[in-house]
């Protein structure tokens, strides 16, 4: 009996215990004048700039920031929710636009900052580059890193070597294609195409020369569904795909390729251009490789009048969780205020280097050559990628059909059926509308439209 | 006080079943609830839940990949159970004889249990790589370039290039238990069979098998959960289901639907549909295996 | 003729047992290889040996992932998941193998349908019930969801452990007046060895490695483990390859000092007890 009786005692008293560790973290101290900072985990760089912003902040205002380093990118939104549900204060946290339509915005995870925002703060940015943080005329963040695009780069050396001038036409293009093939006998263009991520960044090229760079109206109508995804123009985007490997200038290797590879390959000249995002540019900087490299424009296609690349600013940026304690939204506000004007988000922006594209009036960006050149070749041509628009699922649907279109396993019209069904499925199955900001209920609404 | 022996007496098991049913059911059979409970709400894992009914099974009926996958959950299982297991019982007769270094080509073979999945990624997509992948090399160099293919990127054989990678991670453990299963295995039934004129093959089949059994049972049951359950990293380091969901399990379109899809009343759906499958082809195997075993009881 | 017949099956089980040796044990060559190699030459000498070995990878993924304080933590984590998992299986086990009672064939079916639930979307429930708890952000929390994790195949390894050793070991005992419990852990468990080994170089390694609820559950980065501060390395654009390497291969050490320094006990163990059945 005794023993049961100490069993018993025991068992509680280590519950107990249990409870009272887990407890213990779990009251942080709020003097009232703190702001909680949460980031997924930045480069040493970013860390040291934003701390040097919150150490300034501190001494101007005499609000201290308590920052939190975490997780990837990706999985950030999913942190914020655990955060949300133990209620560990957040009152600012960065986050790209990327995940803004799904999953933060439709989430109702965000704040709108219409109004939270002056007019002064927005001036202090390039123009458009606030474009596409406004989502149905609300504004839902504000860059604080570099933006990024797709390219074409190339080995210029190689491409003198051969004698070969600039191609800018898909005619162009292929017969260059041929040159390399037959001196060289090595790919001549490569893409990520393992990572499925890469592949729809081909299809905001062709569909923005498809519809004369209307593809984002195009999709928001789309996906708005106000049209199908099944006219000339979308079947055509996929065709003019479909003819890079036709043409032989992309071979079945970009299938097998991830984005190390990518970088792998090209640095060892063993493929003369690849279509990446440019942020494997520092990478392929420090692999220094022995050759000049450059930007190509996307080719022409027969019957299209200019070329396009996918493009967006906005990773990176400032928000404010929709579940932040009201009482610290005004310093939220004025911590925005604060990083934002440009002495002090020069210092996230160059960290590490200054940034390719000029994202604030008065912060200069990168007077690197190729800089020079990407700027040259691909900002004038630009439009917000496609996948900051889409859901996840119609994403998903062009990682599918791209592939198989290139390896010839699907047609065109059937990529566009692929896409189609996508669209139809979210809606039956996730109530999918695209215009999430109208569609709260009234305790979200209230939760993300801060009162007037 | 012979009141409470026997009170101690007949609650004395459930005592000793207690914590781990305890534990078991907070934080196993709870979030189990909890996900069955979820399948019959629409919700995105942030906003509000909104109840629908048994619709999400109905979609989750209807949904070709999520066939495709359990299709796919099943030839991945059931491949690797018997590959790892003939590879790991071959290397283990091998091993377990005497043999030159035979500890340092056991540690070695023992290796990739080790590392993490990161590095297996990384490691077996540029084995696999097209332009400068070890494998394709080795076939030109041997003169098989005919052989030559894109190994993730092929429907037909990117399941078995995945497949490879799974076994080829766990021989070394089910080749451990395997000789400790052997070393058990006293020499004197081989030395009575051997005066009987048994020959090799009776001998294995008469004496190492059914001596074998229990470490076999426990191989194949570790080796079926693996596959069948537990198979999300390799494959979604490897292709992440696809190409065209021709390596999907069920396992990576769970997750993707959940975290990438945003629709977590499906993809608990799912989890439990594939838990029920899973569950009932587990029982059959176990029952089955442990025939005898119970016979004897 | 007949040294023929006799030596070529060993020579033919020779070069089996190279081939698989070298095709399973170059990786972790290759893996410290590249911990050393620079940035650039990562991209360039993929397969080769580096032009010159920077240790200061090592230093770097140290510092920069202060893998110190992660080490202890993941040390915590996977000891204190193993001391609560072990005994709480083995109690169980021995109950339903060698007991018997009303409901044993039911609480076993029950906690054996642990073995077959895909986990994945069930982290966040798991995460509910820490929350609920007051366990998340805590070591304890993490060690408690680990352990649980493990009890299925843990109960089913020991289980039959358990059987297969002779009946009557426990008569004998408690005829010496020893009480049931007394039976259990002066007796039967010295015996089964072997299933706990298994369970623990089994489970451990999970442990070990475990970066899903690691990351969901802590939030605090002084209680973060070596898996979660391994991921740091991997950012939004750029992966450094060769800092993340060294920290992996800081990871795997541990586990492969402990592999050899088992390993002998780990297969004599084994096979000394009970799997002989």
């Amino acid at each position: 009996m005794k023993k049961i009786i100490t069993l018993a005692l025991s068992s509680l008293l280590f519950l107990t215990l249990l409870t009272g560790c887990g407890q213990k973290n779990e009251t942080p101290e709020d003097d009232g004048n703190t702001l909680h900072f949460f980031s997924y985990v930045l480069t040493d760089e970013q860390t040291a700039a934003y701390e040097e912003i919150f150490a300034d902040f501190e001494e101007e205002t005499g609000i201290h920031v308590e920052a939190s380093y975490q997780g990837t990118w990706s999985e950030a939104p999913e942190l914020l929710n655990s955060m949300k549900l133990s209620g560990t204060p957040v009152d600012i946290f960065i986050q790209g636009v990327g995940l803004i339509q799904s999953p933060l915005g439709p989430g109702a995870m965000i704040k709108d900052l219409t109004n939270i925002v002056d007019e002064e703060v927005l001036n202090r940015y390039e123009d458009g580059v606030l474009d596409s943080c406004y989502m149905g005329d609300h504004l839902w963040c504000l860059p604080m890193a570099d933006g990024g695009a797709w390219t074409i780069m190339y080995n210029k050396t190689m491409f003198e070597e051969l004698g070969l001038e600039v191609p800018t036409t898909f005619d162009e293009l292929t017969e260059a294609a041929a040159t390399i093939n037959e001196e060289l006998g090595i790919t001549p263009m490569m893409i990520n195409g393992k990572d499925t991520w890469a592949w729809p960044g081909l299809y905001m090229s062709t569909y923005a020369e498809a519809t004369d760079g209307q593809s984002v109206e195009n999709v928001e109508a789309f996906l708005n569904g106000d049209k199908t995804f099944d006219g000339e123009a979308e079947i055509q985007a996929f065709e003019w795909i479909a003819d890079l490997f036709d043409a032989g200038i992309m071979k079945a290797d970009s299938l097998d390729t991830d984005t190390t590879g990518l970088v792998a390959s090209f640095v060892q000249e063993r493929v003369a251009m690849i279509f990446t995002l440019d942020s494997t540019l520092s990478d392929i900087r420090n692999a220094s490789p022995d050759f000049e490299y450059g930007v190509l424009p996307y080719p022409i296609m027969d019957g299209a009048s200019d070329y396009y690349y996918g493009y967006g600013i906005g990773d990176g940026s400032l928000c404010i969780p929709a579940f932040i304690d009201d009482a610290n939204l005004e310093k939220a506000a004025l911590f925005i205020e604060f990083a934002t004007r440009p002495e002090n988000a020069e210092k996230v922006l160059n960290a590490g280097g200054a940034t390719k594209f000029k994202i604030m009036k008065e912060v200069d960006n990168s007077d690197d050559a190729f800089v020079q050149e990407m700027n040259e070749v691909v900002t004038p041509h630009a439009v917000t990628y496609l996948d900051w628009i889409w859901p996840a699922q119609i994403n998903d649907a062009f990682c599918q059909a791209i592939p198989a279109l290139a390896s010839g396993t699907i047609t065109s019209e059937e990529a566009v059926t692929m896409v189609q069904n996508a669209y139809d499925t979210i809606v039956r199955e996730n109530d999918y509308i695209y215009a999430w900001w109208d569609n709260f209920t009234e305790e979200e609404a209230q939760m993300v439209y801060p009162a007037e | 006080m012979e009141k409470i022996i026997k009170w101690k007496e007949k609650y004395f098991p459930y005592l000793m079943c207690a914590p781990a049913i305890i534990l078991f059911t907070m934080f196993i059979i709870v979030p189990l609830i909890t996900g069955f409970a979820i399948s019959f709400f629409s919700w995105d894992g942030y906003s509000t839940m909104t109840f629908n009914g048994g619709e999400n099974y109905l979609f989750v009926l209807q949904d070709e990949v999520y066939r495709q996958a359990i299709g796919n959950t099943f030839v991945y299982a059931i491949a690797v159970t018997v590959l790892k297991n003939i590879i790991a019982l071959g290397l283990a007769f091998i091993l377990v004889k005497k043999f030159p270094l035979r500890n340092f080509f056991r540690s070695g073979i023992y290796m990739p249990v080790m590392m993490s999945y990161i590095v297996i990624g990384i490691l077996w997509t540029w084995i696999f790589n097209p332009t400068f992948g070890l494998l394709n090399a080795f076939l030109r160099l041997i003169g098989l370039e005919s052989l030559i293919r894109g190994w993730l990127s092929d429907p037909t054989f990117a399941m078995a290039s995945v497949i490879v990678v799974d076994v080829w991670k766990w021989i070394g453990y089910h080749m451990v238990l395997y000789i400790a299963g052997l070393q058990g295995i006293s020499r004197d039934y081989y030395e009575a069979a051997e005066i009987d004129g048994a020959n090799a093959w009776q001998r294995f089949k008469n004496i190492t098998i059914p001596l074998l059994n229990p470490t076999i049972v426990v191989n194949v049951l570790m080796a079926i959960t693996g596959g069948l359950v537990s198979n999300y990293d390799i494959v979604h380091i490897m292709t992440d289901g696809g190409p065209f969901h021709a390596t999907e399990v069920s396992a990576t379109y769970i997750m993707r639907t959940a975290f990438n899809y945003g629709n977590m009343g499906k993809a608990n759906a799912m989890t439990m549909i594939t838990f029920v499958i899973a569950f009932i082809f587990g029982f059959i195997q176990l029952r089955v295996m442990t025939r005898q075993e119970r016979e004897e009881n | 003729m007949t040294n023929i017949k006799k030596y070529a099956p060993k020579l033919l089980g020779f070069v089996v047992v190279v081939i698989f040796f070298v095709i399973c044990a170059y990786p972790i060559v290759w893996m410290v290889l590249c911990s050393l190699k620079g940035e650039g030459e990562f991209y360039t000498n993929i397969w080769g040996i580096p032009e010159t070995f920077m240790f200061e990878n090592y230093l770097k993924a140290w510092q920069q992932g202060e893998l110190g304080q992660k080490f202890l933590n993941s040390f915590i984590v996977t000891v204190g998941a193993i001391l609560l998992m072990v005994p709480v299986n083995c109690c169980a086990a021995y109950a339903i193998g060698r007991l018997k009672f009303k409901y044993r064939s039911i609480i076993y079916i029950y906690l054996l349908m642990g073995i077959m639930i895909p986990s994945g979307v069930l982290g966040i429930p798991t995460y509910q019930v820490a929350l609920a708890l007051g366990l998340n952000n805590s070591l304890i929390g993490l060690i408690l969801v680990y352990a649980s994790g493990s009890i299925a195949m843990g109960i089913f390894i020991m289980r039959s452990f358990f059987i297969s050793l002779p009946q009557g070991l426990e008569e004998a005992a408690m005829i010496d007046g020893a009480t049931r419990f007394q039976c259990f852990t002066r007796v039967i468990l010295p015996l089964a060895k072997p299933g706990i080994v298994t369970q623990i170089i089994f489970s451990g390694l999970g442990y070990w490695n475990e970066y899903y609820y690691a990351n969901l559950l802590l939030t605090d980065e002084s209680l973060r483990t070596l898996p979660v501060a391994a991921s740091n390395f991997m950012g939004r654009h750029n992966i450094e390859y060769t800092t993340l390497f060294a920290a992996l291969v800081i990871i795997t050490i541990p586990a492969i000092i402990v592999y050899f320094v088992c390993q002998k006990s780990f297969v004599e163990g084994l096979s000394a007890g009970a799997m002989k059945g």
